[in-house]
This record gives C-alpha cells, sequence and structure tokens, in this order.
C-alpha cells in the first residue's frame, strides 16, 4: 500500500454530480453490451444463443476487469480517466466495427467475443477503481450503497430505454457513438475537478478532446444520406453495404432471412432461393450428354455453382463474374459461405474476374453445359448480354451437343422481354425450350433452355435430394399459361437494344 | 428529433465552411489534376513545304508508281494498283502513322479518334465500297435480293444520338423537346423537301444527289445550287426558326467544318439527299463506327500494304515531263533527301499542299480550295451520371445552341458492358471566322485555354465535369477538310484534275470531290489508280 490511500482526503465537491457520473458509467457499461448482443442477433441470427453467450462473455469479462484492478496502485484518478476514454472508444464504436467487420473477416465469432471481452474488462474495472478512489473521502458503508444503488438504477435505465427509444429512434450506431461520448464526458469531468491532483490533466484533456471529436463525426456520419436512404429503401436490417466499382451490393438480414440487393435490385432471398437455382440448373444438366466441362456466366453468388456441384461426373467449372468484390465476399465470408457450400472455394471450380461479353469473345475452349445469370436487361450495358452478337459467341462456345440455360427474367410481368430473349436465341440457331416456375420473392420466372444441334429428350427424374425439382415439377414448368404465352417481338440486337425498350415498357405497365 | 437534426445541420455548416476555406487556400489552377498536352503532329513537318530549303538528293531510287500520302485516297489507290497486279509501288507518308485524317490515339481505357469517327450505311450502288467492307467481313453476307448485312459488333450500338435541350437529353438529334409549334413545322416542311431531293433524277437520268457525287446528275437545275449559298437558300424558302437554322448549322459544321452562309446549297442538300443507304440487318441510316474511328478502315486498307509504306517522308517537290516523273523526299529519320524516278505518279495529297509540291501545277486565280480548321480533343473521364435526365450517354452527344459538335463516346462500341471509365472525343469546328484567321488563332492558343472554351462548350449539359476527367489531349487540325463553298464544283471538272499532267501524274485527295467524306476519298483512289492501270497498260 502506498501513502495515497493512507492521507486523508478532501471530499470531492457536490456528491450528487459523483452519483451521475457512476450512473452514466453504469448506464454505458449496459449499453454496450446490449449493443453486441443485437448486433450479433441481427447479423448471426439466432438471438437467443447470441444474446446469452454475450451476456456471459460480457460479465465474465467484467470479473477478470475488477480482479485486474487490484494491479493498479498508482495513480487511481489518471488511470481512471483513461480507462474512462478507452471505453468511450471501445464501447462506441464497437457497432461501427462489428457491421464493418462482419462480411470482411473469416472469423467474425472471433472479433464479436475478443470485443465484448474487452469492454467487458474495461466496464470491470471503473468501479473497483472508482470506488478505491473514493474511498477515505466517504464513509465506506454509505460508499458501498451509493455506488452500487446508482450503478443498478443505471442498468435498469439502459435496459429499458434500449429497445424503447434508442434503437428506434438512433439506431444501433449512433446510439453506441451517444454513448462512447458520455463515457468521455465523464472522463472530462473527472479531468477538470481533480486537474490538481492528476499528473498530466492537460494530455489527458486533449486526448479526451480528440476523442470526443472523431466520435462527434462518426455520430454524424453514421447520419449520412446513402445508410438512411437505404434503410428505408430495403425494409429489413442492412448487414452488409459494399459500392464496388461495378456495382452496389447490399445484403441484409431478417428473421434468418438473408437478402442480397445488387444496385437495388433483388438477387437472392435465403429462403426461397433453391427454387430458383435449382430450375436453372438441374434441367440443362439433365439434358446434356455429357456434363464433364461447365461454364457459369454471371452468378458471382455461387449458388448455381452449389447445385452444380452435386454432379460428380464434372471435371470442372469456370465462373466468370464481372466483381471481384462479390466473388470474394462469398468466397470468404463465413455467414455467406454456409449459403453455398463454400461452392466458390471448391477445388473444381475456378473463378475469372472479367467481362463476360469480352471473356465469351476472346474465349475458344468448348463448354457442356453454360449457365447465364446475369441480371435483368434494365439497362443499355445490361442489354448487351442478351444481344444475338453474345448469343453467337454463347452457341460457338458450346460443344456440338452442348446445353445452355438463361435466366430471362418473368415471363408474368415482364411478357415481352422474355419471349424476345427467346426469339433472339433462336436467331442464332439455338433450339429453345422456354419454361417458368414460382420463386416466392420474384414471383413467376422464366428460363430458356437452349440446345445446339440436339434435340429436347423428356425429362426424367430428378435426384431425390433436391428441395423443388422433380420430373411432374419439369413438366408442368414446360407449360404457358395463356396470360404468359409466347408473343410476337424483334430480335434483339447491340444497335436496337429491343429488349431494354421492352423491359421498360413491360415495368411501367406492371406497376400502374 | 428536430434538435438533433438541426445541430447535425450546424456540424455539417461548419465542416463545410473548413472544407471551403481550405479549398480557397489552394492556389488558383483549377486544372491541377488534368493531365495531357497539345499534340503538335505533322503541322510542323508540313510547314517545312513553305521555306521550301531542301539539300540536293543524294540516292536514288526506281519504282513503276508513287502514292504520295496514306489517307484514306492513297491507300485506296494502293489497294486497287495491287488488286491488279501492279506491285512495284511505295507510299510517301510524312507521318510517322498511316491514316491521314483517319488517324487514332489510345490508352488504357479505348482506342479513339482523332478526326474520322464513321462511316454511313453506304449506298446500294456504290459497288467497290460494298466490296471492300465484304473483303473485311465488315459486310457479313449479301442477301438473295442483293441487300448487304452488315456486322453488327460495327454497327453504332443504341443509344445512338441523343440532344441536350431545354435541360433534358432528347432521343435522336433533330430538335424535339420543348420547341415550338411553328420550329416543328419548319423542320418537318424542311425534311418533306429533302424528300424530294432525295429521290429526283436529273434530264440525264441520274440522281440528282448521290454519294460518289462524281454520279451525280449534271441537270442545271441541281448543280445551280452549287452558286448560291445554303443560308441563302433556306431564307429564299422562307425558313426562318431558330431550331431548325441551329441544326443545319450543326449539320454543315459536323460533315464540312463550315458554316451555312459559307456552305454552298448544294452541299447542304446533299447532306442529306445523298445518302441512300440499304442494309439487310439493320437501319439504313445508321453509321459503321469502331473505338479507334475510321483508323479501323484505314487499317484494313493498309492490311496488305505494309511492305510498300514508307512513313515520316515528306514530298517537296514533283517534277513531271513526258517520259517520267521525278519525286524528290525528305527523310525525317536520316534527315536526309532522295529521289524516286517512277513511270506514273499519284498524289493523294490535298491541293494546298499540291500547288506547292508540283511544279507544273496550274496557277489558279483565288483558289476556291479552302480548309476548315478543327480542335478535336480526346477527354478521359470516369463514369458518372451527371446531367442524365432523359436519354443515358450514347454515341453522339450535342448540345443544343453549342459551337461545337458534342462528343463521341469513343467507348461506345466496346463491347464490355460496365466501363468506369471512358473516352470522350469533343469536336470543334473553328467555323465562326474565316479560316486563316481562325487557324493562327487555333495555333496561339495554350493548352489551357483551350480546356476553358471544352468545359464552357459543354457547361450547360456537364457542370461539373471538370471533376471527372483526369486526362485530355488535344490536336489542332489547320487544313484538315475541303470546304464545299459557293462555286468550288466547277473547279473540280479542271482537266488538270480529271485527266492529270502528261499521262503519267494523277490526283486523288477528297477534295478533289468538294466534299470530304471516306467514301469519296474511297472513290478518288480508286478512280484515279484505274487511269493508272489503264496508263500502264498502253505503254
Ligand atoms: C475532324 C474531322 C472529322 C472527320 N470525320 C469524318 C467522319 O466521321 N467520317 C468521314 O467519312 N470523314 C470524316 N472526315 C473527313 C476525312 O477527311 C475523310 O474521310 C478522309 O479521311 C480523307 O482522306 P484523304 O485521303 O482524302 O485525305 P487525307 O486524310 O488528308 O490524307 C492526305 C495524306 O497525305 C499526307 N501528305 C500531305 N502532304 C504530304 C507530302 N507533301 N508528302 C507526303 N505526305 C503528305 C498527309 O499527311 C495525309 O496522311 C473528318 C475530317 C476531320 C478533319
Amino acid at each position: 500500500m502506498d501513502n495515497e490511500t493512507k492521507t486523508p482526503k478532501p471530499p470531492m465537491g457536490s456528491p450528487m454530480l459523483l452519483l451521475v457520473s457512476i450512473f452514466i458509467v453504469a448506464t454505458c457499461g449496459l449499453i454496450y453490451e446490449l449493443v453486441a448482443g443485437t448486433a450479433a442477433s441481427y447479423l448471426l441470427g439466432d438471438s437467443v444463443t447470441q444474446f446469452s453467450t454475450i451476456i456471459g462473455v460480457y460479465l465474465f469479462s467484467m470479473g477478470i476487469g475488477s480482479y485486474v484492478s487490484k494491479f493498479f496502485s498508482k495513480n487511481l484518478l489518471a488511470w481512471f480517466v483513461q480507462i474512462e476514454i478507452l471505453v468511450g472508444l471501445v464501447g462506441g464504436f464497437s457497432s461501427l466495427v462489428l457491421f464493418a467487420l462482419f462480411a470482411q473477416v473469416d472469423y467474425f465469432q472471433l472479433v464479436l467475443y475478443v470485443l465484448v471481452s474487452l469492454t467487458g474488462i474495461l466496464v470491470g474495472l471503473e468501479i473497483p477503481l472508482l470506488m478505491r478512489i473514493l474511498e477515505g473521502r466517504y464513509e465506506f458503508k454509505d460508499l458501498v450503497s451509493k455506488v452500487f444503488t446508482f450503478d443498478y438504477i443505471g442498468a435498469l435505465l439502459a435496459s429499458i430505454i434500449f429497445p424503447i427509444w434508442l434503437v428506434p429512434k438512433l439506431g444501433l450506431m449512433r446510439t453506441s457513438f451517444f454513448f462512447g461520448m458520455l463515457n468521455i464526458g465523464v472522463a472530462y469531468w473527472v479531468c477538470y475537478k481533480f486537474k490538481n491532483e492528476i499528473a498530466w490533466a492537460k494530455s489527458l484533456f486533449s486526448l479526451a478532446t480528440m476523442s470526443f471529436i472523431g466520435l462527434i463525426i462518426a455520430f454524424i456520419n453514421a447520419n449520412n444520406l446513402v445508410n438512411w436512404t437505404e434503410s428505408t429503401l430495403f425494409q429489413e436490417k442492412i448487414i452488409y453495404t459494399k459500392s464496388t466499382p461495378y456495382q452496389r451490393i447490399v445484403l441484409t438480414a431478417n428473421n434468418n432471412q438473408y437478402k442480397l440487393y445488387l444496385n437495388g435490385n433483388l438477387q437472392f432471398n435465403s429462403a426461397d432461393e433453391y427454387r430458383y437455382h435449382e430450375a436453372l440448373v438441374h434441367p440443362a444438366m439433365q439434358q446434356a450428354s455429357s456434363k464433364k466441362q461447365v461454364l457459369v456466366l454471371g452468378g458471382g453468388d455461387g449458388l448455381a455453382v452449389r447445385e452444380l456441384l452435386k454432379y460428380p461426373d464434372i471435371d470442372s467449372i469456370t465462373l466468370v463474374d464481372l466483381d471481384q468484390g462479390m466473388t470474394e465476399l462469398f468466397s470468404h465470408n463465413s455467414m455467406l459461405k454456409s449459403l453455398n457450400n463454400g461452392s466458390l472455394t471448391h477445388p473444381k471450380v475456378t473463378v475469372k474476374n472479367m467481362d463476360a461479353f469480352l471473356w465469351l469473345k476472346a474465349n475458344n475452349k468448348l463448354y457442356d453445359v453454360i449457365i447465364v445469370d446475369f441480371p435483368d436487361p434494365s439497362n443499355f450495358s445490361v442489354g448487351k448480354l442478351y444481344s444475338n452478337v453474345f448469343y453467337s459467341y454463347l452457341i460457338n462456345a458450346l460443344q456440338n451437343y452442348g446445353v445452355c440455360v438463361v435466366q430471362s427474367t418473368s415471363p408474368y410481368v415482364a411478357r415481352k422481354s422474355f419471349w424476345c430473349i427467346n426469339h433472339t436465341m433462336q436467331s442464332v440457331g439455338f433450339k429453345t425450350l422456354p419454361y417458368h416456375n414460382y420463386v416466392p420473392s420474384f414471383g413467376e420466372w422464366g428460363y430458356i433452355l437452349a440446345l445446339k444441334n440436339k434435340t429436347f429428350k423428356a425429362p426424367q427424374n430428378f435426384d431425390s435430394s433436391f428441395k423443388f425439382i422433380t420430373k411432374n415439377v419439369f413438366e408442368q414448368m414446360l407449360v404457358f399459361p395463356k396470360d404468359m404465352d409466347s408473343v410476337y417481338t424483334e430480335v434483339n440486337k447491340l444497335n436496337n437494344q429491343v429488349l431494354v425498350h421492352y423491359f421498360d415498357e413491360d415495368w411501367k405497365h406492371y406497376q400502374q | 428529433m428536430n434538435n438533433r437534426r438541426k445541430f447535425i445541420k450546424q456540424m455539417v455548416l461548419l465542416f463545410g465552411a473548413s472544407a471551403m476555406g481550405n479549398w480557397a487556400c489552394q492556389p488558383n489552377n483549377k486544372y491541377a489534376r488534368i493531365k495531357g498536352k497539345i499534340l503538335t503532329g505533322n503541322n510542323k513537318r508540313g510547314h517545312l513545304l513553305r521555306e521550301g530549303k531542301f539539300s540536293k538528293p543524294t540516292q536514288t531510287n526506281y519504282f513503276d508508281v508513287v502514292i504520295v500520302g496514306s489517307g484514306i485516297s492513297a491507300l485506296t489507290a494502293a489497294r486497287k494498283l495491287q488488286q491488279n497486279n501492279i506491285t512495284n509501288f511505295t507510299i510517301l507518308e510524312l507521318d510517322d502513322t498511316i491514316g491521314g485524317n483517319a488517324i487514332n490515339g489510345k490508352n488504357e481505357v479505348s482506342a479513339y479518334p482523332w478526326a474520322a469517327h464513321y462511316l454511313p450505311i453506304p449506298n446500294i450502288d456504290d459497288k467497290e465500297l460494298l466490296t471492300f467492307l465484304q473483303e473485311h467481313q465488315i459486310i457479313t453476307k449479301i442477301d438473295d435480293k442483293g441487300i448487304p448485312h452488315y456486322n453488327e459488333e460495327y454497327v453504332c450500338a443504341e443509344p445512338e444520338e441523343r440532344l441536350f435541350i431545354n435541360g433534358y437529353w432528347q432521343d435522336g438529334l433533330i430538335p424535339n423537346i420543348g420547341i415550338s409549334s411553328e420550329e416543328r413545322k419548319e423542320i418537318d416542311a424542311f425534311f418533306a423537301l429533302i424528300k424530294s431531293y432525295k429521290a429526283a433524277i436529273g434530264n440525264d437520268g441520274k440522281p440528282a444527289f448521290t454519294i460518289p457525287n462524281f454520279y451525280s446528275t449534271t441537270d442545271s437545275t441541281y448543280t445551280d445550287l452549287d452558286n448560291i449559298s445554303f443560308y441563302d437558300f433556306l431564307k429564299q424558302k422562307g425558313f426562318k426558326t431558330k431550331a431548325l437554322f441551329w441544326y443545319l448549322n450543326y449539320c454543315v459544321s459536323d460533315d464540312y467544318g463550315t458554316n451555312l452562309k459559307d456552305a454552298s446549297a448544294w452541299s447542304g442538300i446533299h447532306y442529306f439527299a445523298g445518302r441512300k443507304g440499304v442494309s439487310g440487318n439493320t437501319e439504313g441510316d445508321t453509321v459503321l463506327t469502331w473505338p479507334e474511328g475510321n483508323a479501323f478502315l484505314a487499317q484494313k486498307l493498309a492490311s496488305t500494304l505494309q511492305t510498300h509504306i514508307q512513313k515520316n517522308k515528306l514530298v517537296y517537290e514533283i517534277i513531271t515531263n513526258l517520259q517520267q516523273v521525278e519525286v524528290n523526299y525528305h527523310c525525317f529519320e536520316t534527315n536526309t533527301t532522295k529521289k524516286i524516278i517512277a513511270k506514273k505518279v499519284i498524289v493523294c495529297a490535298p491541293q494546298f499542299v499540291n500547288k506547292r509540291v508540283v511544279k507544273n501545277y496550274p496557277e489558279i486565280e483565288n483558289s476556291p480550295f479552302t480548309y476548315s480548321p478543327w480542335m478535336v480533343a480526346n477527354l478521359t473521364v470516369n463514369a458518372y451520371t451527371e446531367g442524365t435526365e432523359g436519354q443515358p450517354m450514347s454515341w453522339d452527344n450535342v448540345i443544343f445552341g453549342s459551337n461545337s459538335l458534342g462528343y463521341v463516346n469513343a467507348s461506345h462500341q466496346l463491347l464490355q458492358t460496365q466501363k468506369p471509365q471512358q473516352v470522350l472525343t469533343f469536336y470543334l469546328p473553328l467555323n465562326t471566322k474565316q479560316p486563316k484567321e481562325a487557324r493562327e488563332e487555333a495555333y496561339e492558343k495554350s493548352y489551357e485555354q483551350w480546356l476553358d472554351i471544352i468545359f464552357e462548350e459543354l457547361k450547360q449539359a456537364h457542370p461539373s465535369l471538370i471533376n471527372h476527367v483526369t486526362h485530355i489531349d488535344i490536336k489542332i487540325w489547320g487544313h484538315s477538310m475541303i470546304r464545299p463553298t459557293v462555286g468550288l464544283r466547277k473547279h473540280l471538272k479542271k482537266l488538270i484534275f480529271t485527266e492529270g499532267i502528261n499521262q503519267n501524274t494523277f490526283f486523288a485527295h477528297s477534295d478533289l470531290s468538294g466534299i470530304s467524306i471516306f467514301e469519296e476519298a474511297f472513290f478518288q483512289g480508286n478512280k484515279t489508280a484505274a487511269q493508272v492501270i489503264k496508263s500502264l497498260a498502253n505503254a
């Protein structure tokens, strides 16, 4: 024991202020715990598991913090200020860190628990240190009773305002920034009150100021328009966004359903994507006489490849997707890998990040099966990938008896567009077989199976492990009700881009 | 809630103000981020002709035929000689690249043209041109009805043209959005008039207007239109609205680098009535284009000529007598002068050059051959969506009311779907003053002055373009296109141009068609090569 504790200390100014700060510290501590729990449930789903493991880890870490507090013997005030600043920063930025790293790192859980433990340890240090600072300035039994009373009141307040007011009004991110600022406010106050007793009060002061500014800037940016509009655009919680040079990728989560949006257009919903991907892949694979070499154009989410990998006779799959940001995300993110079964890192799969049109034009290899999974032809750039010039390169990349399939938008909403794709494929010499199915997230969806120098054989049984497609189901998919049946269209060419015009009209019509 | 918003607003203002402060303190160099320069090209080389100080040739070579220049007319002539088994010929080009007005540049984003950038779908009876296009798979087939089908990778992709007018990018270049009913009526009346000229046949049974224009009628009902300016013609017909006059001025600037008052009525009408393209798989009124522009065609023409082409050779003297022709030229690489003795010469340089170079060139008083100066700039830009209300970025992008022709997106024909960067070719005909004055002014201007002009011209449609441009190169064309001015056409019939000199010195250049377009240069090259082939056979 050093001298410091033995000398009697002057009582602190108003005890009220002191209690307020204990109260704040306590509230902040609990808020960080709630933030971590909520973020983890958003991102990983299964909120019961997330909350209980996080509470456990957090409380345990607080225990470590309390234990460690005994190793702090000198300059307690200065230590306390520093710890407050640190809590403010770590806790304040915790939700940002979690959201930002979610899609970037392979071991998200590790990051999550390291962060939770760190916050817990720091928060665990606060109360013991504070009590020792106050030791000798107040009577001990008074001290213990007051500190813990306010500690628990703070906790109660936090747990009430968090779900009722903070999350709905401020949002998770701003909540944590805001409480970070409060922690730093406490650091300020202590620094100010005890400037004569703290050796380096000045530098601590500027440290606190810098941290405070950092949090304010973060707070303002959290409000920035992009996020705001997106969170209104997407009704679900956004868990990941990324702007690549080519597109804006947004991943949302809601009740264990993940949805991927590219430039605001729904790409898949994890709840029913199997309907789409089974319908896209399996009919073509069934028609193919040989399945050794397979090419996938687009489809950077790896979900079509997941279906393909169910065929052991495939030797190699080449996937050409423009956007490296997309294929990296679906190769390395653990949550997304669980959706595509890690298909993109399978040894049979080669990923090429190139423009599909240029790649196909330069390609001189022949494929047995080609799966074409591009975004809908909603603009002139994508419209080219549905042109007769593109399809003439496509047919040249197929083995003599090869098969290919093209996702062809909705024959119900965009009837003319769908049949335009069909006619365009026919114009370069494909024999086509249009079909459709129902995907709840998309509605009626259409595909065009196209054969080169080969005739269509009647559907056979599909593998019983498939979740959607069977022989009977496929037979039904070939039937077009009157309101989706073939209509006359022109051929889509680079120099007329009629498909983009049809698509525009079709959607306008539908929305009216 | 409200307070928070207020607070945030204040913070934003505060940050904004400090950012502005920073910006204001920076040196006033708004173009600091833009790289590039004015390319000097062959202007300087050509000017050596005026000084005329060349040493005596030190070496003499012999050829059957010498072709001066490597523009479209020269390359076409060479191709024709080769196809007729004449192989002992050489091509002398002063520049370090072939193509003349059909040259291009290239950077990591795209190839881009420096001048000529497109060929309209040709007229169906321009058989020689169709054959050439078929040789190089630009025409993929001629169907049973004799109609050509074009390679769709070379046909201008959709969206083709847009015009920025009344704050909106409309589809097509003929003013439409927000114009008055009177203007609309005039535009309709003008096109009705054109329709009749397009179908008109002269008293000799030949079309009133066609391309190559050599095959059009000599009926004075139509040829007399060359004696009046397009402007006066329009006034006489009672036209007066701004929309129509701007549009037609744009058209004569585009094809001729001239303005309504200098261009003849014949040339103005010809612009519309001469083109009668037919295609089996595309619209007939569309164009063939490539990122590198007509350099694509120049390279195709030159594909079998590599061993014949000599670059960096300035022909400074052609002496012709009854027996032979002497061609003296300067080699820039070795800084030496050489002589060729040839049986025949095809001079594929413009007439303002020929009159200094060809010894027996006749004196033409008040030479009717005038050439328009141009400024062409290639801008490398990051993709951005500003000002795209209406039709998105197209191949040809024109701003109503502007002096410039706007820009052509050189990257438009690239097949890739996403283009984070593009190259835009900006065209400015220097036609508001007389060519000589405009040319001299153009040579004086600094790089920054040109940038000022470019951004000013495009400001209306793209106010913050400057933030998206990374590179701008500029080229000044001093004498590039023949101007089809009032009264030019009668001079084209002069014997020297139709028959050459001494049966051994012949001329072929688009200026002898009175109109500077690919089809005419191609025609000139073929026509003259045919004369040479014939006279070689006769000898
Ligand atoms: C800005 C601009 C845009 C244009 N756009 C188009 C277009 O889009 N489509 C179109 O069809 N046309 C266009 N043109 C017209 C173009 O000029 C013609 O299409 C065609 O390229 C002309 O070919 P030419 O052979 O007649 O002449 P040039 O291209 O002028 O060729 C003459 C050649 O002779 C060389 N030469 C000159 N003097 C000498 C000498 N003393 N010794 C050796 N060599 C010499 C020159 O360097 C040059 O290479 C454009 C022109 C300009 C200037």
